[in-house]
Order: structure tokens, then C-alpha cells, then sequence
């Protein structure tokens, strides 16, 4: 799931005719200093990075000044965090809020449906508020094939306590931001807190949008605000993680290669099949052996695909063996893996005495696939070894070479 | 099961023309193709249909397998759903989970059942029953007939369990990869209701992954008693819990959120409510043995 930026969420929810704080996003000291002296009241500045807690992370500031917004946007700026860094804050003015509520949408897989959920306690942890206080938190499930109804929403609220002209306005809030919701194909869509001032507006105050990676074909508006690959990272892609992620967007139809490193490790690990893999990394741990990457292909990768990958795999610094591991495929034709494998084994010059291979495909076309590897002078495994014991071999061939 | 007439919607692609290919070949009957637009020609002696209604009615289909691309998926199980056919499965990969959503609950509405999407779909050898790419070209050497069920999110781990319980002479009575999206129309739970009252199945293994609630759901319902065969379950992954939550490996449904998603919270509850749970994968043989 690609989370957007708070300040592209927001633009969908003003689009949308939902009422957010007046803002705009600086890269520079100056421009916030201007903002604010131009707004003429106190500001709230947030580091836009493409991740949650930043209220914790102390990436939210508040400033009273135009010269303390100025200031405290340049302390922001620069700033490092999981590996981001901060290049851009959003400016915004800063809400005088009596009263703080809660709304979200999400697909919620146990339903298999859009649920929504609404809080008149908003402002903190939606969890904390839901084991605080449950009868101040409301949800409904949405049927997928209809829409939220306005008095569905309106029951919601009633549910969590909010009464009088409030509830008025807060229902068609909640409609529209269902609206966007189910418009932008949203996995999750979070308003908090949604901020009552004490004329009674009600504005957005935050808000997260995170939105279907498989659903982006059909929302150009989104090109651009979104970084595809991300999902499985905690910090920013390193470059040759972006290889692997350029090399699958590249070639769309063409099956799917995954890769993410870790810190450290020793064994290039190129193994298949989100399930296979998940094991794979368990037992090569289990052996006492170090994987030094993360990696999934299947669905048929192109032998380009696949090249990528191992350069990328046997490129990582302090990689000191190889292990080439699928289960037994079913429509993946492995001899295009293993040519493409073995060509690039091949091309690198590694000497497999003090570089152990270990390549283990069966299945789909493995006739053809034993020949292309063992033509190319590696050893070959199919059926005569399990998983886990090609995982076992490798780790004892790593501690042989010291 | 007994008599399933198979529809392949997206037949004329290559690789659902391969997979056409390996299922005729392996028993199964394929009745009928449909690709709009390719009326009137044949797929590996498969007569293709414009239109899901026309297939029916030429050839009464009760199973479709769907092998459009993705943004075509949701119209492609609508139309099925609609001609009546009672079990649809969604090979495809990357459905927009909007469109999963409103697939399951228009099937609902009319007593269709979904598997999938993201499914390599399923076998009953003593059927010769193969739907979708499972087994590949020789299903044989992965397959063979016995009183194991194997409910898999992995599709490629759902051929390598079989072919490890082969290995030690035991057989499976059903291998049925349920799919690796988050949102699935057919849950382990549901398999469950179904193999329980299945004659043919002995015990069930699971092959489990991190994220979702899925796992947890079977643990209440076999605490509940609702399964009373026995359950050996594997739960991948567990090297996940030592990277950042929100980090997700493996397939999309695969997805540390919370604590309710991690393996080792799957694993405590499976082994509380009595399944049998293998701390390596290779393990699951051994435990099976005494348990068939």
C-alpha cells in the first residue's frame, strides 16, 4: 500500500469540498516565514516523509512567530529520520480547536469490506480510544456493492455522542470522505483529529491516505505522488533496490522480481514465491546462516528480470555465496530463470570453490533447466533435495569456506 | 467436485492457453473458453465463446477460472456470477481490492463461491481434477491420492507440501491454494467447514503466513470443536518480527500490522487450540504420520 503525502491527501480532501487548515509547502526558511507573516497567526509545521508517528518522531512543530515559524522550518529541514530526509515541510495555520473527533475508512479483511469507524473522542491513538472509552467509538460495515448512506453516517455519529448541529455538519463530512475513500481506490483513509474550532467549524486538521498499489493504473491524478516499492522498507530504497524495482515497472507483464536488503549478512539469497521464500529465510536463519537480502520472483520473470536481480544480489557488498531456491513451480518456467541465473554467475567470474552456489529449481521445464545449468558448470539440484535442505547445504558450504 | 465442467474466461492468453493445455491432458474437463472479441476459434480443442451466457448455454459450465488481467477481473467474475456458475476462481494477480470486495459480496448474493484472487487454484487427484496452474505440466510427480488436505496462502508451497507428504507415502484428497491477497473469497476457516464434512479428508495442514487473522479464525474454530480432524499447521516467516512493523514480505496478505498478525502470536494461538504445530517447515511429514 503507497502512502501519500499529508499535503497531496489533503489537496484530495479540499477537492472533495472538506474544509482543511490554509497551508503551503516550503522547502526554504524564507518561504515560510513570508507564509505566516502574510496569515498573521500561529502556525503548525510538518515534515512531509512518507511514513506515520511523526508527531513522536518530533517531525510536528508549532510556531507562534513568523520568525519562530521561519526558524523551526529551518531546524526541520535536513533532518534525518529512518534513513529519510526531510526536504519538505508543510506550513499550515494552526487550528484553534474546542473539540477534536475522529473519522476513518478501510478495507477491513475480516469483514472482506469497507468499514468505517468514527470516534467524538479524536486528537489521539485510535486504538488507546477504543480500549479507553468504546462507547465514545462507532463503526459499520459498508457493503461493497453500495455506497455509505448519509443516515448510516448520521447513525455512526449518534452511536459515538455527538448530538445537535453538529452532527449535521459532521455527517456530510464523513459521507465525503467516504466518497474519496471508494474514489481513490483508498486502503485507508484517516482524518484526526477532525478539528471543531470554537465557531463551530469543522476542519481536517491531519489526515493519512494510504491507496491500493494494484489500483494506480486506473488514477493517473495519483502518477508521481506515490513511491512505488516502499511497502516493504522502513527506510528509503537503496539504489540497488531501485534497480529491481525499475527493472519490474520496466516490463509490467512480465512476472514480478522482488528484492530488499538487510544490513550485514553473507548469502545472495534468490528464492521464490512470497510463501517459499518466508521459509527459506526462516530455515537458512534456523542452519546458522546469514541471508544478505530479502528476494520473491515468479510468474514467469523475463530472463532480463532476472539478470537484473542477480547483478543486483551478487553486486551487495559482503556477499560471499549464492543460494538459488524455488518450490516446486507450477507455471514459472525455471530454465529462463536459470539461464538468466547462470549467465550472470558466469559473466562475474566467481570461482565456486570459495564462492558456493547452490541452486535448487523443480518443476516446470526443470529438464531443460538441468541441462542449462549444468552446461554452464554449476552443480544442479530438482527433486533430489527439499527446501530445507538446500538451505542446510548452503549454510555448511559457507562455513567451509571460513 | 463430482462432475465439474470447466470455463476458462481469458482462454486464449498464452498462459492460460498452457494451463488449458495441462489440465485436459490431466483429466479435467474443459468444456468452453470465452475471450470477447475471439468467438468462434479453439484453444487446445477448447471451443472460446464471446460471452460467459453463450458458454453456458452451449455447454453448462459449473466452474470458471478467471485469467483476464487485472483491471478486467471484476467484469470478467461479475458475468459468471451472474450466469449462475456456482465456483469461480481468480488466478490473476494484483486485483484492486475494491473490486475483490464487491466480487465476493455479488457471489454471495447469489450463492457463488469465490477462490481467490491470486489462487493457483486446486487438485483432486482421485477426481483427476486440476484447476488452474497447480502441479504445473505433470501434476503426477507432485500429487498423489491420499486422505490430506492441504490448505495453502502460498501457491507455489501448496505443490511443495504435496510433494514432500509424497515423498513419505502419503497422498493428498485435496491441495487448495486459497490465494495471497489480504482479501480472499474463500478464508482457511471456510476450508475447514467444507473438509470437515468431506469423507475423503482425514487431516488437514495448513501452510500459514504473517499478517491478516485468518490463522487466529482457525484457532477459534477448532478450539470451538467446529473441526474434528486433526490440523498440523506451519506458520512462515518468523525472521519478519525482527524488522520494523509495517514491513511486508511475501504477499501482499502477508502484512505485519499489529500483534495480531505475527507468526509467533499464529503459532501460540494454533498450538492453544490444539493444532499441531510444525517449528520447521520439513517437520510436517513426520508430525502427519501419526496422525493419518
Amino acid at each position: 500500500m503507497a502512502r501519500l503525502l499529508e499535503d497531496d491527501a489533503k489537496r484530495l480532501l479540499a477537492n472533495a469540498g472538506v474544509a482543511v487548515p490554509k497551508s503551503t509547502v516550503v522547502t526554504e526558511p524564507e518561504e515560510a516565514e513570508t507564509f505566516a507573516r502574510e496569515l498573521d497567526q500561529p502556525t503548525i509545521l510538518k515534515a512531509l516523509l512518507p511514513f506515520g508517528g511523526r508527531q513522536k518522531l518530533g517531525l510536528v512543530k508549532t510556531a507562534e512567530t513568523a520568525e519562530e515559524c521561519s526558524k523551526t522550518v529551518k531546524n526541520l529541514l535536513g533532518v534525518s529520520v529512518n534513513g529519510f530526509t526531510v526536504g519538505k515541510v508543510l506550513v499550515e495555520e494552526r487550528i484553534k480547536i474546542s473539540r477534536e473527533l475522529y473519522a476513518a475508512a478501510l478495507n477491513d479483511t475480516a469483514s472482506r469490506s469497507p468499514i468505517v469507524l468514527v470516534s467524538s473522542q479524536g486528537g489521539v491513538d485510535v486504538q488507546e480510544i477504543h480500549a479507553k472509552s468504546p462507547e465514545s467509538s462507532a463503526y459499520q460495515v459498508v457493503d461493497p456493492t453500495g455506497r455509505l448512506e448519509p443516515f448510516r453516517a448520521r447513525e455512526l455519529w449518534i452511536r459515538a455522542g455527538v448530538r445537535g448541529p453538529l452532527l449535521v455538519e459532521v455527517t456530510s463530512l464523513l459521507h465525503r470522505l467516504f466518497t474519496i475513500y471508494s474514489n481513490f481506490d483508498a486502503t485507508l483513509l484517516e482524518v484526526n483529529p477532525i478539528a471543531i474550532t470554537p465557531e463551530e467549524r469543522v476542519v481536517a486538521a491531519s489526515c493519512v491516505i494510504e491507496v491500493d498499489d494494484d489500483a494506480l493504473f486506473r488514477h493517473p491524478e495519483l502518477e508521481g505522488k506515490v513511491v512505488r516499492g516502499l511497502d516493504r522498507l522502513w527506510r528509503p530504497l537503496t539504489e540497488r533496490e531501485q534497480l529491481v524495482v525499475q527493472a519490474d515497472l520496466d516490463e509490467p507483464s512480465k512476472g514480478d522480481v522482488r528484492y530488499a536488503e538487510f544490513d550485514g549478512g553473507d548469502i545472495g539469497f534468490i528464492c521464490g514465491g512470497g510463501g517459499g521464500s518466508l521459509m527459506l529465510q526462516d530455515a537458512v536463519r534456523a542452519f546458522g546462516g546469514k541471508p544478505a537480502n530479502y528476494s520473491e520472483w515468479g510468474g514467469n520473470p523475463s530472463a532480463r528480470k532476472m539478470e537484473t536481480l542477480t547483478r543486483v544480489v551478487l553486486s551487495k557488498p559482503g556477499v560471499k555465496g549464492l543460494l538459488v531456491c524455488l518450490n516446486i513451480s507450477n507455471n514459472t518456467r525455471i530454465d529462463t530463470a536459470a539461464g538468466a541465473i547462470t549467465k550472470v554467475l558466469k559473466e562475474s567470474r566467481l570461482d565456486t570453490r570459495r564462492f558456493p552456489v547452490v541452486i535448487r529449481l523443480a518443476g516446470l521445464s526443470d529438464e531443460s533447466a538441468k541441462e542449462v545449468v549444468e552446461s554452464a558448470g554449476f552443480e544442479y539440484h530438482g527433486e533430489d533435495l527439499t527446501m530445507d535442505e538446500s538451505a542446510r547445504l548452503i549454510v555448511e558450504r559457507m562455513r567451509n569456506i571460513g | 467436485m463430482e462432475d465439474c465442467r470447466v470455463l476458462i474466461q481469458g482462454i486464449t492468453g498464452v498462459e492460460a492457453a498452457a494451463v488449458a493445455k495441462h489440465m485436459v491432458q490431466y483429466g479435467t474437463r474443459v468444456v468452453a473458453g470465452v475471450s470477447p472479441g475471439k468467438g468462434g476459434r479453439t484453444v487446445e480443442s477448447v471451443p472460446v465463446y464471446d460471452s460467459v451466457g453463450e458458454a453456458v448455454e452451449q455447454h453448462r459450465p459449473n466452474v470458471s477460472l478467471i485469467y483476464v488481467s487485472a483491471p478486467f477481473v471484476r467484469d470478467a467474475c461479475l458475468e459468471a456470477v451472474e450466469a449462475g456458475m456456482p465456483l469461480v476462481l481468480i488466478v490473476t494477480e494484483r486485483v484492486p481490492q475494491k473490486d475483490t470486495m464487491e466480487i465476493i459480496a455479488r457471489a454471495q448474493s447469489k450463492g457463488s463461491r469465490i477462490v481467490g484472487p491470486n489462487t493457483v487454484g486446486l487438485i483432486k487427484p482421485s477426481r483427476r481434477l486440476k484447476l488452474g496452474p497447480i502441479g504445473g505440466d505433470r501434476p503426477e510427480r507432485i500429487f498423489s491420492e491420499g486422505n490430506v488436505s492441504i490448505i495453502s496462502r502460498s501457491g507455489g508451497m501448496s505443490a511443495e507440501t504435496s510433494w514432500m507428504l509424497k515423498r513419505e507415502g502419503l497422498g493428498v484428497s485435496l491441495n487448495i491454494a486459497i490465494g495471497g491477497d489480504p482479501i480472499l473469497g474463500t478464508t482457511m476457516k471456510e476450508m475447514l467447514q467444507i473438509l470437515e464434512h468431506d469423507p475423503e479428508t482425514g487431516a488437514a495442514v495448513l501452510f500459514c503466513e504473517p499478517g491478516g487473522a485468518m490463522e487466529e479464525e482457525v484457532a477459534e474454530f477448532v478450539r470451538g470443536g467446529e473441526f474434528k480432524k486433526p490440523v498440523v499447521a506451519y506458520v512462515a516467516g518468523r525472521f519478519t518480527e525482527e524488522l520494523p512493523r509495517g514491513v511486508k514480505f511475501g504477499h501482499a496478505g502477508a502484512m505485519i500490522q499489529s500483534n495480531a498478525g505475527l507468526p509467533s502470536t499464529k503459532m501460540e494461538a494454533l498450538k492453544d487450540a490444539g493444532v499441531h504445530v510444525a517449528e520447521r517447515y520439513s517437520q510436517i511429514p513426520k508430525i502427519l504420520e501419526h496422525l493419518v
